[in-house]
């Protein structure tokens, strides 16, 4: 997954310096959703040479480039999540296909019952399983 | 629906190589299937992708034959 990031940034003309690599890992392996400094605290503890300014740097370059999403909760402070190509799963239980999907209207449900609840949505998992009807 | 090589091979006995050799196992390469597609996945998502399909095919195994079952099929199928 990271080297698929780092292929991203490539093709969309960024260079990738070790100080680069090691933000990547970071989101990459984030769980969470982590603010400018969550990932220079994280960034840090892997090459202690990176700077908060370069932390800043690269993820304004990143978020311009599309490769990351920059979400602004109530905080009152920007918290980024790699720009994964968002999609779920639909499994066909006789064939065992997986079929790809997107849909605006569930990412809206989703978000809707989070903040329903009183939540902002960080993260879920969607996996449909079902089999063909038949004509 | 079912595999006839179920009854032939219980768990424990040598299911991988008897099932592999199985080309027209429907159910074995639906779970083998359904774990490949999902190999971009974290491993618990993809195996549990590929649980529900043995599942599918095979309701009235219990969980945990199932569970082993499905596991040896991977390792036999080298995959990940």
């Amino acid at each position: 997954m990271l080297k698929e990031l780092q292929k991203k940034c490539s093709k969309a003309g960024l260079k990738m310096t070790g100080q680069r690599k090691v933000i990547l890992q970071v989101l990459e392996e984030a769980q969470d959703h982590p603010s400018v400094e969550a990932v220079y605290e994280r960034a840090k503890e892997i090459d202690a040479s990176i700077s908060i300014a370069t932390v800043y740097r690269t993820l304004n370059l990143l978020d311009e480039l599309d490769l990351v999403i920059k979400h602004e909760f109530q905080e009152g402070y920007a918290r980024y999540e790699v720009n994964w190509d968002h999609h779920h799963h639909l499994v066909d239980l006789e064939t065992g296909e997986v079929i790809e999907f997107q849909n605006d209207e569930l990412e809206r449900i989703k978000h809707m019952i989070a903040d329903e609840l009183g939540y902002d949505l960080i993260d879920h998992r969607l996996e449909l399983y079902g089999k063909k009807k038949k004509k | 629906m079912s595999c006839k090589l179920m009854a032939v091979c219980p768990v424990g006995s040598d299911v991988c190589k008897q099932v592999r050799n199985a080309a027209d196992c429907k159910c074995y390469k639906a779970v083998m299937r359904a774990f490949e597609s999902m190999r971009d996945e974290p491993r618990c998502v993809a195996f549990d992708a590929a649980f529900r399909v043995y599942r599918y095919h095979y309701p009235k195994d219990n969980k945990q034959a199932a569970h082993l079952t499905v596991e040896r099929w991977l390792a036999a199928g080298h995959v990940h």
